[in-house]
């Protein structure tokens, strides 16, 4: 029984290694991806105007480098497992919990958002702020019908009166 | 004398007092909920102060940051969790006397000594400002590379555990200045042939995205907690010869809190852990600290409210911003077109002696707020944070599109909202991105300024002696957090009280 039970955290010790392993490489490979991105583009920078000073190019390349650097040492960092190494893993890890749910979450989240500054414009503060609101209140927890309808409506009401008639400034009308 | 009463006189002028309430109210309420915070509260109040003039927009966002450093306590006091980090010292022996039943004496040495310490920390301001303000006057490209080189080593201060991932975040806080046209050859750059981004991306957004949108985010996906706090105040108030029996406390914890405020990076959590541990050091029953000892309350709550006037120094004198609540103090100055460095003490001395006297009048009105709403607050602190940060997402939001009344700039608080998650989530601390940002133009546009003076050498650095002193001050910057690890380690020692304190609150400490 200790043996199996040890071999089941040997297991999910390994699984979450790995997991970590894989996030850190991505890190990596995302600072490579944009300290590459920033090299193309700054091939098509003019020169400098002034004789003996840099010119635009200079501090994104100094910067990418940089940036290829750090990803290189991440990379490193995930060859060899250190302490501390080990330590940042298991942090990530923890942080991570039930990772699949709360990354939808925050996903549907983004997603309705992005839907309310789309929609924004074309619908108007008035009637788009309230969705806003009841939909992440939603999806943050709450389920009293109550509070999902009223909060919203005073919310809107709020933003009517502070920002439109107060501050003057001109929101989305809408229609 | 004269300049500081015309400033009380503009304080006081009933559009500026009204700025000041309101920054009391909302600083008390953003420092009181756990999840907001001074930073979350003033990014929040940015975009309505786009429409106030600058004065009353400055002083509206003071108030804040004083009172959000007192309002921090309450909660600290009442339910054990500090509402703010740096009100992480006052829970030790807060809530001891909260538990006793002594909750009300406990808040009432927090008001008078949070309300001692802003007074001391103002006084600290205008003995500074000015003869820091009139040695910065000397400064030309290559003094401001430097001092920029110098903001920038603040990040090996702001990067908690993992200095590697500090410092790729103020990388990346860097790249995103890049982004738009060259200030000096008006070239664009990473914009990939966007009109959207020729402007760059904006401070207020990403300040916006980072500090309000990415909180609240979290709280949608379920990583905040999402139990609203319980707990109640009872308890007498303290008795006037109590609190003024705390005077030395007080001085000592405000004299620290002075001077590790100053220093840009360092910030209210490191002043009132080491206010609190310091005092537990001179005290004659070191013992009996985190028992509920009323100069344990004292000393944090004096430090961190005295951190406030003197963070404005660096500020104010050198456009650096020591701490993430001071970075969106930067951006309201920006947007309201004042720029902070050593000309403004000459060219908006009204302002800055309005800003004197406002320190003043937002500390009486902290205590006044404070005093009178400590029934209140108790009640607002338990609103669920799956109804506060909905609001705090769409406030921030339909302030964003306020700035300029262009969608752009919400969906630009939206993206940095999203990186601010991501970096979170892989312990990329933020402050250094916002550093960056901030620090990027006065370190590239002065380095090829300097360069094109000195025909391309780069002796003119190590020429001039300020320069050469603020290079030197940045390297010893930069390396002092690794030789302090190495030290540390070096020596096997159990740990004291207030690492451990702080060590537990990792992300709070990245924040503030």
């Amino acid at each position: 029984m200790g043996s199996s039970g040890g071999v089941e955290r040997e297991r999910s010790r390994g699984s979450a290694g790995g997991t970590a392993h894989l996030r850190l490489l991505a890190e990596a490979g995302l600072l490579a991806v944009v300290a590459v991105g920033v090299l193309l583009d700054s091939r098509s920078y003019p020169g400098s105007l002034a004789e003996g000073a840099p010119g635009p190019a200079f501090f994104p390349r100094l910067l990418a480098l940089l940036l290829m650097g750090c990803a290189a040492w991440l990379a490193v960092r995930v060859a060899q497992p250190s302490p501390d190494f080990d330590a940042i893993r298991s942090r990530g890890n923890a942080a991570s919990g039930s990772g699949a749910g709360r990354g939808a979450r925050l996903g549907l989240g983004a997603a309705w958002i992005a839907a309310f500054l789309l929609a924004w414009p074309r619908v108007g503060t008035i009637v788009s702020t309230p969705l806003l609101v009841a939909g992440l209140m939603w999806l943050t927890g709450e389920r009293s019908p109550l509070a999902l309808i009223s909060i919203p409506i005073a919310f809107a009401a709020f933003i009517y009166l502070v920002f439109m008639v107060a501050l003057g400034v001109p929101l989305p009308a809408g229609f | 004398m004269s300049a500081f009463l015309d400033g009380l006189l503009t304080a006081l002028q009933p559009g500026n007092l009204a700025a000041l309430l309101a920054g009391s109210l909302l600083g008390v309420f953003a420092g009181a909920m756990p999840g907001l915070s001074s930073t979350v509260g003033l990014a929040l109040v940015l975009p309505v102060t786009f429409a106030l003039d600058p004065t009353p927009a400055l002083l509206m966002m003071v108030s804040i940051y004083m009172a959000a450093e007192y309002g921090g306590s309450i909660t600290a006091i009442a339910i054990g969790v500090p509402g703010s980090s740096p009100a992480l010292a006052t829970t030790f022996d807060g809530h001891a006397m909260t538990r006793r039943g002594e909750a009300g004496r406990a808040l009432g040495i927090s008001l008078f000594s949070s309300m001692s310490g802003g007074l001391l920390g103002t006084v600290l301001l205008v003995l500074a400002l000015g003869p820091l303000s009139r040695a910065a006057i000397a400064f030309g490209p290559a003094e401001y590379f430097g001092l920029g080189v110098f903001g920038l080593s603040i990040v090996a201060n702001l990067v908690g555990r993992d200095p590697f991932k500090g410092i790729v975040s103020a990388l990346l806080g860097l790249l995103f200045f890049v982004v738009g046209l060259d200030v000096l050859t008006g070239a664009p750059r990473l914009t990939f042939g966007t009109t959207a981004l020729m402007d760059g991306l904006g401070l207020v957004p990403m300040l916006i995205g980072f500090f309000a949108i990415a909180e609240a985010l979290e709280a949608v996906s379920g990583r905040r907690g999402s139990a609203s706090p319980r707990g109640g105040i009872a308890g007498a108030l303290p008795k006037a010869r109590e609190l003024f029996g705390l005077w030395r406390t007080i001085l000592r914890g405000s004299a620290i809190g002075g001077l590790i405020g100053a220093i840009p990076g360092a910030g209210a959590t490191i002043a009132s852990i080491v206010a609190w541990n310091e005092e537990r050091r001179v005290s004659k029953a070191p013992e009996r600290f985190g028992t509920g000892v009323p100069a344990g309350i004292a000393a944090p709550e004096a430090a961190n409210n005295s951190c406030v006037g003197a963070a404005m120094i660096p500020l104010l004198a050198l456009g650096i911003p020591g701490s993430a609540s001071a970075a969106v103090l930067l951006g309201g100055l920006t947007v309201q077109g004042v720029a902070p460095g050593p000309l403004l003490m000459t060219e908006r001395s009204e302002l800055v002696y309005a800003l004197y006297a406002g320190f003043v009048v937002a500390v009486l009105l902290m205590l006044a707020v404070g005093r009178l709403g400590i029934p209140l607050w108790t009640r607002v602190v338990r609103l669920r944070p799956s109804i506060l940060m909905p609001l705090v997402v769409a406030i921030s939001l339909v302030g964003t599109f306020s700035l300029r009344g262009n969608a752009a700039d919400a969906w630009a608080a939206l993206f940095f909202g999203l990186v601010g998650v991501a970096m979170l989530r892989g312990g990329y601390p933020l402050a250094p991105a916002v550093l960056g940002l901030i620090l990027g133009p006065m370190i590239e546009t002065n380095y090829r300024r300097a360069l094109s003076l000195s025909s391309g050498s780069h002796s003119i650095f190590l020429e001039s002696p300020i320069s050469l002193v603020l290079l030197l001050l940045a390297a010893v910057s930069f390396a002092a957090p690794a030789i302090r690890r190495r030290v540390m380690s070096g020596r096997a020692r159990a740990p004291e009280v207030g690492s451990d304190a702080h060590d537990n609150e990792p992300r709070q400490e990245e924040r503030e």
